[in-house]
């Protein structure tokens, strides 16, 4: 699969250049890491399901990514940043279990 | 007239009802349906491919980075305790390594002199004084019978000792202290030792065994637990000895009252090292002073 070479240039890519992210950037990085696992496991099912489309994935994987980011930026200039960011974190995990299921029982037919 | 819609029982949960059900993107589904619904055949290479690279490469991009981002954030504590143990082990290396260097040093200059007292009379005669005094004094290393003390603190008084630091201050009976330490060795030295060392030092006329805090020191070196005493002589003697003497009375009185474990053993081969060498600043012999 083409696209899968996509992924492991992406991951030399981030062993061998070593980007450093911006200060500024750095708190939001990993709700940004378990937004873009909510976005690859929708795309695993989908997959799966026979349904995949490489547009829906590509757009859901950066709007995930930019609106928790966003959300959690929101909730740090409000105050109930750790709040906000757990919430987050909540439905975006309740979705990951979710789809996982789905992907278990698609996979295994258990 | 108004169209009412039946709701469901469980409208008002609608959110964790979405929340549970719908955790796959409905783009999918809608973007299944308009492929189902056009009549172009779908296409093996074309701009779909690369956009899916593309958010692929962006996918393993993003996990590497934070990957590496959190093993490089340690945090701070852990960075500072992890630095201080690697300095730690640096040092003693190094200071292992130097203690080596004066070992063999100060093996080969024996050995020199050793070599140049031999060639004449009267240099034998005082390297063969020079050896009695070496081994009196604890400059030469030893072998020979006699006699393993171990000490150990009491079970459990190490846990205790722990938690009474915070609250008396104090160490609590079943630790050893350097009272007890310099009990044994004096009631050893009593019942005839020749020579006596301790956890591999080796004890001299300078050598002082004192406390800092809840460590023992043995010439300003810190020892660990389990202490082993060894002295040299006869094993029948320095056992009968030291068990009547008041070195041997107050090690039975200690072992029973808070439970510090002591074991004593005869040997057939013992060996000692010898001291470190050590400098007199004051003291001289007397046609040096004369």
């Amino acid at each position: 699969m083409i696209a899968a070479v996509g992924l492991v240039l992406g991951i030399i890519a981030g062993i061998f250049l070593e980007p450093t992210v911006p200060a500024a950037l750095q708190p939001y990085l990993p709700i940004a890491v378990v937004a873009a696992l909510d976005a690859v496991f929708g795309g695993l099912r989908a997959l799966l399901d026979g349904i995949f489309d490489d547009k829906v994935f590509v757009v859901s994987f950066v709007a995930n990514v930019i609106v928790a980011a966003l959300i959690v930026y929101l909730g740090d200039q409000l105050g109930v940043g750790t709040q906000l960011s757990t919430g987050v974190v909540v439905v975006l995990g309740i979705r990951i279990f979710s789809n996982a299921a789905a992907i278990r029982r698609l996979l295994f037919r258990a | 007239m108004s169209q009412t819609t039946t709701r469901r029982p469980d409208a008002s949960m609608s959110l964790l009802n979405g929340l549970f059900e719908q955790s796959l993107d409905p783009g999918y589904a809608a973007a299944a349906a308009r492929r189902a619904r056009s009549t172009q055949p779908p296409r093996r290479f074309g701009r779909g491919t690369v956009l899916l690279t593309l958010g692929l490469l962006a996918v393993g991009i993003l996990l590497t980075v934070s990957a590496a981002q959190a093993h490089r954030q340690l945090p701070a504590s852990e960075q500072i305790r992890a630095s201080l143990v690697k300095q730690l082990q640096e040092r003693t290396a190094a200071a292992n390594a130097l203690q080596g260097q004066v070992d063999r040093l100060g093996s080969e200059v024996a050995a020199a002199r050793q070599r140049s007292l031999t060639l004449t009379e009267t240099g034998r005669q005082v390297a063969a004084q020079l050896d009695e005094l070496e081994l009196v004094t604890g400059a030469a290393p030893v072998v020979g019978t006699g006699l393993i003390v171990s000490v150990n603190d009491a079970p459990g008084a190490q846990a205790q000792a722990a938690a009474d630091a915070r609250t008396t201050g104090q160490l609590p009976n079943g630790i050893v202290r350097d009272a007890d330490l310099q009990q044994v060795v004096n009631g050893l030295w009593a019942s005839g030792a020749e020579a006596v060392a301790v956890n591999g030092y080796r004890l001299t006329a300078l050598s002082a065994i004192r406390s800092a805090g809840q460590a023992i020191l043995v010439d300003y070196r810190p020892l660990l637990p389990p202490y082993v005493i060894v002295a040299i002589g006869s094993p029948d003697q320095l056992q009968a000895s030291f068990a009547a003497s008041e070195g041997g009375a107050y090690l039975s009185t200690i072992s029973s009252s808070f439970g510090i474990q002591v074991d004593i053993k005869r040997a057939a081969k013992l060996s000692l090292p010898a001291a470190a060498p050590f400098r007199l600043d004051y003291a001289s012999t007397l046609q040096e002073s004369q």
